[in-house]
C-alpha cells in the first residue's frame, strides 16, 4: 500500500514505518483475497504482533482516513456473525438471530472491532 | 472451620472438620493429600472425613495445615482468573500505600488468611493480608441460583456463596483476580435492571484496579495457547477443545475424544499448512502430572479464553494446583 495518506502516516511515525509497510502489504493481500474486513487479532497473528499493537497500527490508518472502524456483532452462543455496524448505538437494532431463533439482548452478543477499507483506501489498493 | 475446643478425640475432630471438608470434592482432597505425601485412598465422602480425622489424631496432619489447605480450596476452586502485569516501578510505589487503600475500602488487615464465612452483602470484604511486597485480599457475597423446578410448577431457590480473591506480588509486578462465576440472581445489573455477568466481572475488575493502586494490564493469552500447542515433545497438556480463527475469518472448533486434538490427522494438516497464521481464540485442556516436576498429582483442567483474556479452573482445585497453572501460563 502506497499513497500520500499512507506515506503521511509513516512520516508522522518514522519508528513504525517498517511495521506499517508490513501491515500495508498484509491489507493489500487480504483485500485482494476478497476479505471485507481487517481484523486486529488476525493481523496480529499473521504479522507476529500482539493484538494491541496491531489494533493501534490499524487505528492510525483509520485516523488517516485509509480505514474505517466497524463492529462485527456475533451471537455469543454460536459464534455466528449477525451484523456489521458502524456504531455501537446500532447494537439495539440487531436483527433476529436465525441460529438461535430468538432476538438476543446485548449481553448475549459479542462485539469485535474490525476495520474496513474506506473509499480512498480502496482506490489506493487498486492503484 | 470451628476452632479446636481442646477435645482431640477422633470423633470430636471429625465433627469439627466435617462442615468445611464437605465443601471440597473428595477428589480434590485426595489430590492434596497425595501432593503432601499422605495416603489418599479412594473413599466415600463419609470415609474421607474419618480418614482425615485419623491422620490428625495420629499427628500426621496438623489441624492448622488442614485449615490452610481448605482456605486454599475456597480461594481456588471454580474460579475465573484474570492475570495482570504491572509496571515494576509503578508497582513498587503502589505497594508503599497499600495499607492506606485497604483501610479506605474497609478491608480488615489480618495476620492469617480466613474462611469467607457468611457474607450476604455484595462485595463484602473478608480480609487483607500483607507480607512485604505480597498482598492478598478476599471478598465474598451471597447470590441466588433460581431455577424452574422439574415439574415446571414453581422455582427452586438456593443461596450460593461467591468469593473473589486478589493476589499481587508488587516486587515482580504481577497480580491476579480470581472470582467465581455468578449465579442468575445478584445485584450487578445492566441498564435495564437485569442481573448481568459482565457487570459483575466488571465491578470486581474495577475494585481490583482500585485496590492495586497502579496501572495493571491484562496478560495477552493468545501467545500462551500458541506456545502450549507448539510444546509437544513431551506435551505439557492434553488439548481437548481448540477454537481458532483463520486468516479468512473462518472460526473452527475442534473437540477431541480422550486423546489430544493434535493427534487428529485433519487438524494436523490444517495446522501444518496455516497454523502459524491462526488467531488462537480459546482452548480447553488438562495439565499432565508426569511433566509437572512433581507439582501435580492428577490432571488439572484449564480453559483459556484469549478473546476475553481469562483463565478458568474447575471446582475442587487446591491453591497449589492453581499456582502451578498460573505460573505455567505466566512463563510463556
Amino acid at each position: 500500500m502506497s499513497s500520500p495518506k499512507f506515506d503521511r502516516v509513516k512520516q508522522l511515525h518514522p519508528d513504525l514505518a517498517e511495521l506499517l509497510d508490513r501491515l500495508g502489504r498484509y491489507i493489500r493481500v487480504q483485500a485482494s483475497d476478497g476479505q471485507q474486513y481487517i481484523v486486529p487479532k488476525l493481523a496480529a497473528a499473521a504479522l507476529r504482533l500482539k493484538d494491541g499493537e496491531a489494533f493501534i497500527l490499524l487505528e492510525m490508518l483509520a485516523e488517516s482516513g485509509l480505514l474505517r472502524r466497524i463492529f462485527n456483532v456475533y451471537c455469543r452462543k454460536n459464534n455466528a456473525l449477525l451484523a456489521t455496524v458502524d456504531s455501537l448505538d446500532a447494537l439495539d437494532e440487531i436483527a433476529h438471530c436465525d441460529f438461535c431463533n430468538c432476538d438476543h439482548d446485548s449481553s448475549e452478543l459479542k462485539v469485535e472491532v474490525a476495520f474496513r477499507l474506506s473509499d480512498d483506501g480502496l482506490k489506493d489498493i487498486a492503484a | 472451620m470451628p476452632t479446636s475446643d481442646g477435645d482431640n478425640t477422633q470423633q470430636a475432630i471429625q465433627q469439627r472438620i466435617k462442615p468445611t471438608l464437605d465443601k471440597v470434592a473428595v477428589e480434590g482432597i485426595r489430590a492434596w493429600l497425595k501432593a503432601i505425601g499422605l495416603p489418599a485412598p479412594a473413599l466415600s465422602r463419609a470415609a474421607i472425613d474419618e480418614h482425615i480425622a485419623k491422620l490428625i489424631v495420629k499427628k500426621r496432619l496438623a489441624e492448622d495445615a488442614l485449615e490452610a489447605a481448605l482456605i486454599g480450596f475456597e480461594e481456588s476452586s471454580d474460579m475465573r482468573i484474570y492475570l495482570f502485569r504491572m509496571d515494576k516501578r509503578e508497582a513498587k510505589n503502589a505497594s508503599k500505600s497499600i495499607a492506606g487503600r485497604v483501610a479506605q475500602f474497609g478491608i480488615p488487615i489480618v495476620n492469617k488468611r480466613k474462611f469467607a464465612g457468611e457474607r450476604t452483602h455484595p462485595m463484602s470484604p473478608v480480609y487483607a493480608h500483607i507480607e512485604g511486597d505480597l498482598f492478598r485480599a478476599k471478598w465474598a457475597e451471597e447470590q441466588e441460583s433460581v431455577k424452574v423446578n422439574p415439574q415446571g410448577t414453581g422455582v427452586d431457590k438456593k443461596p450460593i456463596l461467591k468469593r473473589a480473591v486478589l493476589i499481587a506480588d508488587y516486587s515482580t509486578g504481577t497480580a491476579e483476580l480470581r472470582l467465581n462465576p455468578p449465579e442468575n440472581v445478584h445485584s450487578y445489573q445492566d441498564g435495564s435492571g437485569r442481573p448481568n455477568a459482565a457487570t459483575y466481572y466488571g465491578a470486581y475488575l474495577q475494585k481490583a484496579h482500585d485496590v492495586l493502586g497502579c496501572e495493571a494490564t491484562l496478560l495477552e493469552l493468545r501467545p500462551v495457547i500458541k506456545s502450549l500447542v507448539e510444546e509437544d515433545t513431551p506435551p505439557l497438556v492434553r488439548i481437548h477443545i481448540d477454537d481458532h480463527t483463520n486468516q479468512k475469518n473462518y472460526k473452527t472448533k475442534t473437540t477431541g475424544p480422550k486423546a489430544d486434538i493434535r493427534d487428529d490427522p485433519d487438524w494436523q494438516l490444517g495446522y501444518k499448512k496455516n497454523g502459524h497464521t491462526w488467531a488462537w481464540d480459546a482452548q480447553s485442556f488438562y495439565w499432565l502430572p508426569k511433566v509437572s516436576s512433581g507439582f501435580l498429582t492428577r490432571e488439572v483442567f484449564t480453559h483459556i479464553d484469549a478473546e476475553e483474556s481469562f483463565v478458568k479452573v474447575n471446582a475442587d482445585c487446591s491453591n497449589d494446583e492453581v499456582e502451578y497453572v498460573v505460573s505455567q501460563i505466566r512463563s510463556r
